[in-house]
């Protein structure tokens, strides 16, 4: 009896070490890099410029987002379309993304990186594509997000994500 | 010196609109630069000399106020009126290299602790987390069972009703955390799932309590272990499908009268559209070796809410548990309703109400002695 347990708990570590080995084998967890989330955006990746924002543009976008962009923003822009590589803290730990904006509307967003203990799902396109075409409407998303049960804190991070930079995108036009 | 001449001639002759053309684009070359010199700086001391930038904290808690009816059938009151300082929780983590981290979760119960006093202190989680790939994590130390819905999700602010629900407090004891490994991969599409092999019960020989047999990882009995698996599915928007299941290799610990062994399926599934949520729950024990007809616990829940604004969600539940006594007997059956209110102050902090109905499927039992008015606060961030 005493040596089953004892096979059945060597099988179970065994186990356990396996996936781990497995896993180690190919360590990665950036899920889309910055260069090939532009290359996505663009026919020819433009040149990064810099977005300068004073006091009151900053409170502008704490007010409606609930994120301080910081003084400056870096964007990518061919004329028509801005992209914009931001981060915001789902619960405790930044989660990195990449979104683009065209006509005031969002043409794509993507986590770039996500570093959460929990909620990982919301970097997979079946959540995401919710934000296809989104745009801001008396300073709210012009559509509802469906959540993700335990992910709640991830879910608002990107929603706050998608509203700043809607608005920063409105901030390029003179 | 002619050409010293020359040079300070074409210099004037360059138009002044030019020069400070000039000027402004070189001096916003430099403060280009000379900010992303801070940035890069700021980045570097944040990850070498200052661990604090490391370090995460985080914490949830909730206030209950309890008021319990009358029932003159059985004398009167059966249960004081209460108010309760009923979690105050806080996070630490601390993050070793971007693909390891430790967690931990500490928590003060009914507001005060020590000999005789009403609450505990208990350290609820405390891990180390491995990002062994993109889609896929390692979890060693004291964690979260993946089963149900509020044992890993149990902020006050994510959940209705003032007290968590029966099913998840009584067959799924919730919060549950045992030690040992978790394995956890994304399949992809909305698909992941997780392994644990980890401690497990202890009913000691004589109850058979699920909730009373956890041993919270203290001095634990651990002549016998667990497993569980649990496979979930969340690749609709608003759609939660998710089953678990466990195996207890025995819930005496090799120390009891008898070997018992037991196995754990739990099933639930939720659904959000258009700001109603419906949610079907269902949890089973089956134990295998008692003397007596206590094989088998069970309840399942019902739960309709709806988002009437941003801010305010109402919801009804039904739940039907079955608790069985070391005996057999079905004395702690009940049927509960419960139909309240939540209101989000901002979405991180709620405050809420609910009015919950007890029925007891053993006659002799006080129906409304457990019939309730429940007022919260919660919190979490």
């Amino acid at each position: 009896m005493r040596l089953r347990s004892l096979r059945q708990a060597a099988g179970w570590a065994s186990l356990t070490l396996l996936l781990c080995l497995s896993g180690n084998a190919r360590a990665e967890d950036v899920y889309l890099s910055v260069a090939d989330f532009m290359a996505q955006q663009f026919a020819a990746v433009p040149t990064p410029a810099m977005l300068w924002l004073d006091e009151t543009q900053r409170q502008q976008a704490v007010a409606l987002s609930k994120e301080d962009p910081g003084f400056r923003q870096r964007y990518w822009s061919d004329g028509t379309t801005s992209a914009w590589v931001l981060n915001v803290i789902g619960r405790d730990h930044p989660i990195t993304l990449g979104i683009s904006v065209k006509d005031g509307r969002i043409a794509s967003l993507r986590v770039l990186i996500y570093r959460e203990s929990r909620g990982w799902e919301v970097r997979h396109a079946f959540f995401t594509r919710q934000f296809d075409q989104a745009q801001l409407e008396n300073g709210k998303l012009d559509r509802s997000i469906d959540g993700i049960t335990g992910a709640t804190l991830s879910v608002d991070a990107l929603q706050r994500a998608a509203r700043l930079a809607l608005w920063l995108d409105q901030q390029l036009t003179p | 010196m002619f050409k010293r001449t020359l040079m300070a001639a074409a210099m004037a002759a360059v138009p002044f609109s030019a020069q400070a053309a000039q000027s402004a684009e070189d001096l916003q070359k430099q403060i280009d630069i000379l900010a992303q010199q801070v940035e890069a700086l700021q980045k570097e001391q944040g990850a070498s000399s200052n661990p604090f930038g490391k370090v995460s904290i985080g914490g949830y808690g909730e206030l209950h106020y309890n008021h319990f009816n009358r029932d003159p059938e059985f004398g009167g009151k059966q249960q004081n009126d209460e108010i309760d300082a009923h979690r105050f929780v806080l996070f630490f983590g601390y993050d070793f290299t971007d693909k390891v981290r430790f967690f931990s979760e500490f928590e003060l119960e009914h507001g005060l602790a020590g000999e005789g006093k009403d609450g505990e202190v208990e350290l609820e989680q405390a891990y180390i987390e491995i990002d062994t790939t993109a889609n896929t994590k390692l979890k060693l130390g004291q964690f979260l069972v993946p089963v149900g819905i509020i044992n890993e999700t149990h902020e006050p602010n994510t959940f209705y009703g003032v007290e968590r629900n029966r099913l998840e407090s009584a067959v799924i004891p919730a919060t549950w955390w045992e030690a040992g490994a978790m394995f956890s991969q994304d399949l992809g599409a909305g698909l992941t799932y997780d392994i644990a092999v980890h401690s497990g019960l202890d009913f000691q020989g004589s109850t058979t309590s699920i909730r009373g047999s956890r041993q919270k990882v203290s001095e634990a009995a651990a002549n016998k272990g667990a497993a569980t698996g649990r496979l979930r599915f969340v690749g609709i928007p608003g759609l939660d499908l998710a089953s678990s299941v466990q195996y207890q290799q025995d819930v005496n610990q090799d120390l009891g009268p008898e070997d018992v062994s037991a196995r754990l399926v739990e099933a639930h599934a939720r659904y959000t559209i258009a700001g109603i949520t419906a949610t079907v729950q269902k949890a089973r024990w089956d134990f295998n070796g008692f003397n007596t007809d206590a094989d088998r616990q069970d309840g399942e829940l019902y739960e309709l809410s709806y988002k009437v604004t941003e801010k305010l969600g109402v919801f009804g539940r039904y739940e039907n548990i079955n608790l069985l006594a070391e005996d057999g007997t079905d004395n702690e059956a009940s049927m509960i309703s419960t139909f309240g209110v939540n209101y989000w102050i901002v979405p991180q902090v709620v405050v809420k109400a609910d009015m919950q109905n007890v029925n007891y499927k053993n006659s002799t039992e006080d129906d409304k002695a457990d019939d309730s008015i429940n007022l919260g606060i919660g919190w979490s961030f």
